[in-house]
């Protein structure tokens, strides 16, 4: 934790990065699942089907997760605002506040990483 | 507070900017080669960025996209996205503000911080400048690299010759250490000399940083008249005053809101153009994106400026030639009639392949001098009408019929931003 509160320290602004790119994942992969079971070629698509359930439920630990360490370091979130340009986060670090903001080109290419990167994880 | 307390400014540069913003937004291409060109075809195949791989591969920025690509085979092109790299440009500019309100944009990858008054809030400078490369990476998945001194030319130096190579990317120049670090580097690294301006200084003996900064200033621009001419007292200074270290202006962070000297557009043309119909589509072409410019932001102008370059590449022949109105306008037909009489009265009928044309001695467009031989009201209205479609629909929306031409390049241009594409 960075010895001056009113600096954020790395690991605040990666916790806050990977709290709002997460459930943008979570509703991209909802949003997969029922397209992928509306075909009717059950064989590959039940695969699919099961390896993207399982990158869900692996999702909701991490939130968990990052939720706890949130609380212990205090970051509070204060608004997202979702726009054409991308994404927009105001939130507290042991009081003072800052912004979080991601363009949609990078939110989309920073969800394919953190989806490789999940893979690489579960093995 | 102690008002003589030296400054603390950065000067943040952004690493092969475009490329870094292309690598970011497409991960799998993270370990390949990667610069952003322009198109052959159009005579803008050039490395506008490369990344870092690909200049390990020896492709350097503004070399001709053939050169690059057989330097390094697998290097992997990506046409530019102008708007796109201000949209990241003004995020970055904003987390810099997050640490002081005195933000300067001085290029589209450069900014000016003064953090002076930042210090008791968030440390000292270099745990600042390492909280913004952090902040920056982690949203755009750009490095920035940091020179950090007391004032603007220093902190430009800092990071062009030292953190631009560090490891870390930053780098602090105490201006009580120039002497020893900066002085004894080579002319051609110092801010504002290439590599004519260090054959100039070899010519007069002047080898290293140095060397310019002993030399009393009033010798320096003797030496500086005897061989650029009467005119180069200023330059003499600045180069003085770069080499010494010595930069007493603020950084203002409001550049851009300051108003324009001058609207000018150029353009270089996809071939040679040799017949007049085709230059003078070009040259209306070119007049109406001034004159809209100038409507725009509310200024007319007194004197037009019309600037060209003719082929061949190796030993071009050219001109940029000026004349006043009569009154100030930024009416697209008036300024054309000033146009084409400059460019007859100078061109010398070879191949046309660069043109320009600039409207300065810029007036307020609220006020305007009345005359009995032509309706300004109706003349106005058109341009306004006009302005509006293209404001709402794009700048292709309506365009002059000779724009549709094989000459007209107005389409073309609507879908980019300083002769790259959007």
């Amino acid at each position: 934790m960075g010895v001056n509160p009113r600096i954020e320290a790395e690991e605040d602004f990666q916790i806050i990065k990977e709290y709002t790119l997460l459930p943008i994942l979570l509703d991209m992969l909802a949003r997969d699942m029922n397209e992928l079971k509306k075909h009717r070629d059950k064989m590959i698509y039940n695969h699919v089907l099961m390896y993207l359930k399982e990158i869900e439920e692996a999702i909701y630990p991490e939130l968990r997760d990052l939720k706890r360490r949130m609380r212990a370091r205090d970051i509070r979130i204060l608004h997202t605002e979702k726009n054409a340009q991308g994404i927009r986060v105001e939130y507290k670090v042991r009081g003072y506040i800052h912004y979080f903001t991601m363009l949609r080109s990078l939110v989309k290419a920073e969800l394919m990483t953190l989806l490789m990167n999940m893979r690489r994880r579960s093995g | 507070m102690n008002e003589k307390r030296e400054r603390v400014i950065f000067l943040a540069d952004c690493q092969s900017f475009y490329a870094s913003v292309e690598k970011a937004d497409h991960p799998e291409c993270r370990d390949m080669p990667v610069a952003v060109a322009g198109s052959v075809e159009r005579r803008s195949g050039i490395i506008l960025a490369a990344c870092p791989i690909a200049k390990g591969y020896g492709v350097t920025t503004a070399e001709r996209l053939g050169e690059a690509l057989t330097k390094c085979p697998e290097l992997v092109v990506i046409r530019p996205r102008m708007q796109h790299y201000m949209d990241v440009s003004r995020m970055i500019t904003k987390i810099y503000e997050e640490f002081t309100d005195l933000v300067e944009i001085f290029s589209i990858d450069e900014q000016f911080l003064d953090i002076t008054a930042s210090l008791p809030f968030f440390g000292d400078p270099v745990t600042i400048a390492k909280s913004i490369q952090q902040k920056v990476l982690s949203q755009t998945g750009v490095r920035v690299r940091i020179g950090i001194s007391s004032n603007k030319i220093l902190a430009k130096i800092a990071t062009d010759i030292w953190a631009k190579k560090n490891e870390n990317g930053i780098f602090t120049l105490p201006a009580s250490e120039i002497e020893t670090l900066l002085w004894p580097q080579p002319v051609h690294k110092m801010f504002g000399v290439g590599s004519r301006m260090s054959a100039h200084f070899a010519a007069l003996g002047m080898n290293s940083i140095g060397d310019i900064a002993g030399t009393p200033l009033p010798c320096l621009k003797d030496k500086f008249r005897a061989r650029f001419g009467r005119q180069s007292d200023i330059h003499a200074e600045v180069m003085w005053r770069t080499a010494n270290g010595l930069d007493d202006s603020p950084v203002n962070p409001g550049t851009f809101e300051t108003p324009p000297k001058s609207v000018g557009h150029m353009m270089t043309l996809p071939r040679d153009y040799t017949e007049p119909w085709e230059v003078d589509t070009i040259l209306l072409e070119l007049t109406e994106e001034v004159c809209r410019d100038c409507r725009r932001q509310g200024y007319m102008g007194f004197v037009v400026t019309v600037s060209c370059m003719c082929s061949p590449y190796e030993s071009p022949t050219g001109f940029s030639r000026q004349m006043k109105m009569t009154d100030p306008t930024n009416h697209t037909n008036t300024v054309m009639k000033t146009v084409r009489r400059l460019f007859y009265k100078y061109w010398d009928q070879m191949p046309v392949r660069r043109v320009g044309v600039t409207l300065s001695q810029l007036v307020d467009d609220r006020t305007y001098q009345l005359t009995l031989f032509e309706d300004q009201v109706k003349l106005r209205a058109l341009d306004q009408a006009t302005d509006s479609i293209k404001s709402r629909y794009g700048s292709a929306a309506i365009i002059r019929a000779s724009s549709l031409t094989d000459a007209g390049q107005a389409k073309d241009r609507s879908l980019k931003i300083g002769g790259h594409f959007k």
